[in-house]
């Protein structure tokens, strides 16, 4: 119990200091591995991470490794896929997010290396774009058409067996 | 420009903002986004990959046509391993547009031998691995080309419909042209003959797993020569010789795992099979001879596997593991969350999911008798842990198997409640709504099947509206794949059934989505149009969500599937809903929308002519409850209702209840106008009428009586219900009928026809008969009062009278009041003609008649009746209350007609104050 109460502190590019427990550090596999190269009494170096995003993602390793130390502590019997379930619905709630946002969660999680949370992250984007129309999905992600009418043509035969139902 | 300013104004006017000097800037900056701009198109190419990768291809398609990097990245050759053209038309011109893409392609799965003709332009030389289902008609010819093509192929399964067309020399084909081959397994070959198999123990060194599934005839010497062979599959295929089995492949060196469910294989060979040095698993699941042999054991035979019937099969797989501890239904979940490098057992453990997966299909479909306890103590659960294979054709087929195994008829959609319920108690509910999450078509569609199939059971369905799996059907209704949207509409169908979902349906968007998948495929499939016209039809029988039917655009489908669509099991269900849509006269207007709809009375009076009998019941139910709104009654009319209508009546004397009810009604509803009533008298309509008031089922007694009630108005139909021989079926109605509604209208239609107006037009109508026919009249008549009067006494308690002759007191008046009260007479409307009608009855000489007047006059005013309003300021414009008065003082007047008459006046009283205020 002593060990996974142990904190350590990371820094955010704003420079402002999180601190978080061993067992939320460890959901990061990039923290994980520059413990060992840091040692636990450093302030571990986020700089890709913004402070705004930092909070968030720190929220989320705290959820899911209070997660893994109840699913420890009876051996899963409690949880069960009832607790699989209810945290998968926390995770919904927790991806709720307006888009710039989202997006910064998704970069954290890959730069962290927390697959869980990339996961889910890219599963909420792809519900956004689910039955959508290029031009919708667009409009969501703020993206320019930069294609040119001949390189349309060239996508829409490109394209088209994936439109056509048998 | 002016105007554009002025608009500004107006806006920013209500957020009280001075209008700024350059108003054109002020709007660009407020029409921004609130929140930061990111470029999407800075996300790392591997995170991008794993987005396409959650995508459906139709979804990859999209989004890789939104700008040149996702287009780039769309094309990563990672995304294009594997491919699954199932759901997808697939033809050559659409194999060479995705041929650059597919370079790399290792696992492919096709539907159909037009596909399978395809393949070959994909120019996919890589492939490893192919799989095909719906293979009827792929012939040796397509076969060929496909394997002289990719020399590389390892894999190759075609199933699990037959395949018929492909003999023996397209497998030698296979042998020549893939060296490489590990994996063959076809099912529904006639003849797979020594020269195929021995070409394939020639050149394919590397074949370890072979399936002969469901064929006809296998040379099983020559099986016995495929020396590397180490999983060999033979389920299902008949004329098995036995005898050379025992004799030759318990010799094989490296057999590991047989397959040899529902065969006729017997104990001896069984036994002589696991005696193979090699040999860990013997699959025998439903063999009828090996399964009469009570005596047969596998105890002598260690560390060997049998699955059988009467073992315990989770226990025996746990048993692989040389762990006992490990016996709970999890096995293959156990296995799998096990990190083991045991690569033997993995084989075995990914063979055997499939080989089960496949026999427990096909033995749920073959709803074979004696397999009960089976389904209930092991089938489904190992149906359900199947469902959680890495393997995704396992999935998918032990998802279909489930949607299977409970159903015990199709035709009237009954599925076993205890197994139903079974696979929800092991949670089957949240693995399926798992599945049908899934981006991959061909999991979501059989996901949704058995989400649909299971919930005609009451405690599923309240599962899978709890686990979410409203919300999730109706957005897999909204799928551009029809599959998927069909099974998706059939499970709202079913969740629909009862009153508890309609709600969280219509909240979950779910009557949108069925309305516009109407109009998405109203040119093709039936079996989606049915379902969604069915869900809506269900839905639509709820007054809230009817509203949201009309408001979704649902009366338009509708109508237009009643109108165009030539499957006879949607146009019941369409006329159906409109059925139900047109139900709730009072609380909403779609009754009229119903009729507004160009072409919708037209269509439901031709469907009244349909050859099926769905179809003609739902039309005549669907006119019977348009017919409550006075313009659509008329129009339905002048649309041929009244012939259309006659003509079902007159034929369905030997049709369900249902039927017979609701062509009745939709009569009963037309003939409320007098105009109506005697073009339904003259095109034949009393006859009919007549033979289903003599009905056994007291619904169509019910709506039969109506209509003649309404009928009899006429004194020229009155006289046809006489000549017809109706007065004794309306006498056996009246004093006989389970139903008091029937009764009382049989009571009022005879005495429409016996108060007087029929004799006068009968005297003026025929002069030569008339003797004879008044001679008949009488007798009619006398029979007629009879049982009138015998009515109303049932309704007259003695002591209630007596009490209430001798006092004022309005309690002894409720009292009478009360014991008389039909309720459902409610429900009746009667127009100022009928009412002034039963006002002169309360003069009539006939004692009878007058006390029958009153007490129909109570009935319609029974304050809280729906129409007791309305009729009283009818009888307000009548100046009834002098008639009543008079009724009530009258010294010849019977007992029952003047305490009737007084409640009526109490009644008109009552209603006096409300008429007042409006």
């Amino acid at each position: 119990m002593a060990s996974s109460s142990k904190t350590i502190t990371v820094v955010s590019s704003d420079g402002d200091e999180f601190e978080m427990t061993m067992k939320a550090a460890e959901q990061s596999k990039l923290i994980t591995h520059m413990l060992d190269e840091f040692g636990v009494s450093d302030k571990v170096p986020l700089y890709n991470v913004n402070s705004e995003t930092m909070a968030k993602v720190m929220e989320y390793c705290k959820k899911h490794a209070d997660h893994e130390a109840a699913k420890e502590e009876d051996g899963g019997a409690a949880i069960g896929a009832g607790g699989e379930e209810e945290l998968k619905k926390w995770d919904d709630e927790f991806l709720k997010v307006e888009n710039g946002l989202l997006f910064n969660i998704i970069l954290a999680a890959n730069y962290l290396e927390i697959k869980s949370l990339l996961d889910s992250s890219c599963q909420a984007v792809a519900d956004m774009i689910k039955g959508k129309t290029p031009e919708q999905i667009r409009e969501i992600f703020n993206i320019k058409n930069d294609f040119t009418p001949e390189e349309e043509a060239k996508l829409r035969s490109e394209n088209e067996w994936a439109f056509q139902e048998d | 420009m002016n105007r554009r300013v002025r608009r500004k104004v107006a806006r920013k006017g209500k957020e009280k903002v001075v209008l700024p000097s350059y108003p054109e800037i002020r709007d660009e900056v407020s029409d921004s986004y609130p929140e930061r701009l990111v470029d999407w198109r800075g996300l790392p190419d591997d995170t991008v990959i794993q987005l396409f990768s959650c995508l459906s291809y139709r979804d990859r398609a999209s989004l890789s046509s939104t700008c040149r990097t996702w287009r780039l990245l769309a094309s990563s050759p990672c995304l294009w391993t594997s491919l699954d053209l199932r759901s997808h038309r697939f033809d050559a011109t659409m194999a060479s547009s995705l041929s650059p893409r597919c370079v790399h392609l290792h696992k492919l799965r096709f539907r159909g031998a037009e596909s399978a003709d395809a393949i070959i332009h994909l120019q996919a030389r890589n492939l490893r691995e192919i799989s095909g289902d719906y293979c009827r008609k792929i012939t040796d010819a397509t076969l060929a080309v496909i394997v002289a093509r990719h020399e590389l192929l390892e894999s190759l399964q075609l199933g699990p419909d037959f395949c018929e067309r492909i003999s023996s020399d397209a497998i030698k084909a296979i042998a020549h042209c893939c060296p490489r081959l590990r994996k063959i397994r076809l099912s529904g070959i006639r003849d797979v003959s020594s020269d195929a198999i021995n070409a394939l123990a020639k050149h394919c060194p590397n074949l370890t797993d072979v399936g002969f599934i469901d064929c006809l005839k296998v040379d099983e010497l020559a099986l016995g020569n495929v020396l590397s062979v180490r999983f060999l599959s033979v389920a299902g295929t008949s004329s098995m010789n036995w005898g050379v089995v025992s004799h030759l492949w318990h010799k094989l060196p490296n057999l590991t795992g047989v397959d040899v469910s529902r065969t006729d294989i017997g104990p001896s060979t069984v036994s002589r099979l696991l005696s193979s040095q090699s040999l860990r698993v013997l699959c025998a699941l439903n063999c009828p001879i090996l399964e009469e042999d009570t005596s047969f054991s596998t105890n002598k035979y260690k560390n060997k596997l049998l699955i059988a019937l009467f073992n315990d099969i989770f226990k025996g797989l746990a048993s692989l593991f040389f762990d006992d501890t490990k016996n709970g239904k999890n096995v293959f979940l156990d296995w799998r969350s096990v990190k083991n490098n045991n690569k033997d057992l993995n084989e075995i453990m990914i063979w055997l999911e499939w080989i089960l997966s496949h026999t427990l299909l096909r033995s749920a479909e073959s709803s074979q008798q004696g397999l009960e306890n089976f389904w209930v103590e092991q089938g489904g659960a190992l149906l359900l842990s199947l469902m959680q294979s890495p393997q995704e054709d396992v999935q998918e087929r032990a998802a279909t198997g489930l949607a299977t195994f409970v159903v015990i008829d199709d035709e009237n959609a009954s599925i076993d409640c205890g197994r139903a319920e079974a696979v929800m108690r092991d949670g089957g509910i949240r693995l399926l709504l798992g599945l049908a999450k899934s981006w991959r078509e061909g999991l979501q569609s059989e996901a949704a099947k058995a989400i649909a199939n299971l919930s005609v059971n009451a405690n599923v369905a309240k599962a899978v509206a709890e686990e979410g799996g409203i919300d999730i059907l109706a957005g897999l209704a909204r799928s551009m794949n029809k599959l998927v949207a069909e099974e998706a509409a059939g499970g709202l169908w079913n969740l629909s059934v009862g009153e508890e979902h309609k709600g969280a349906i219509a909240a979950a968007g779910g009557i949108q989505a069925l309305v516009d998948l109407i109009f998405k495929w109203s040119s093709s499939g039936d079996g989606v149009l049915e379902r969604a016209a069915g869900a809506l039809a269900n839905l639509a029988a709820d007054d809230k969500c009817s509203t949201e039917v009309a408001l979704a655009g649902g009366v338009h489908a509708l109508v237009m599937l009643a109108r165009s669509c030539k499957f006879e099991g949607v146009q019941e269900q369409a006329a159906r809903a409109l059925a139900n849509l047109a139900a709730h006269g009072d609380s909403n207007s779609n009754n009229a929308a119903v009729g507004q709809e160009a072409g919708a009375l037209e269509a439901l009076v031709q469907l009244t002519r349909s050859p099926h009998e769905g179809v003609r019941q739902e039309a005549a139910g669907a006119l019977w409850n348009l017919s409550f709104d006075d313009r659509n009654r008329e129009a339905i009319a002048a649309a041929g209702g009244v012939q259309a209508l006659v003509a079902l009546a007159q034929s369905c004397s030997n049709a369900s209840p249902g039927l017979q009810e609701r062509a009745a009604g939709a009569l009963w509803g037309l003939s409320v106008s007098e105009a109506n009533s005697i073009a339904i008298g003259r095109e034949g309509g009393v006859a009919p009428l007549i033979a289903l008031a003599r009905s056994e089922a007291e619904d169509v007694h019910e709506t039969a009586a109506g209509a003649l009630w309404n009928l009899a108005f006429n004194p020229g139909n009155a006289l046809r219900i006489v000549e017809e021989g109706g007065v004794s079926a309306l006498v056996d109605l009246c004093s006989s009928s389970l139903s008091k509604m029937a009764r009382f209208m049989a009571a009022l239609a005879l005495a429409y026809m016996f108060d007087g107006r029929m004799d006068e037009f009968a005297l003026v109508g025929t002069s030569s008969e008339g003797i004879s026919k008044s001679v008949s009249l009488d007798g009619a008549r006398r029979m007629a009062l009879k049982h009138i009067e015998a009515f109303i006494l049932m309704f007259s308690d003695p002591q209630a009278f007596a009490a209430a002759a001798t006092s004022s007191a309005p309690a002894a008046l409720a009292q009478v009041s009360e014991g008389a009260r039909i309720q459902e007479a409610g429900h009746l409307r009667c127009s100022g003609s009928e009412i002034g009608r039963f006002v002169a009855m309360l003069r009539n000489p006939s004692s009878i008649l007058k006390a029958c007047a009153a007490f129909a006059l109570l009935q319609f005013t029974i304050p809280g009746g729906r129409h007791a309003m309305h009729h009283a300021s009818l009888m307000q414009n009548a100046c009834a209350a002098r008639v009543l008065r008079g009724a009530a003082a009258s010294a010849t007047a019977p007992l029952e007609a003047k305490i009737f008459a007084r409640i009526v006046l109490r009644n008109l009283e009552y209603h006096q104050t409300d008429l007042q205020t409006i």
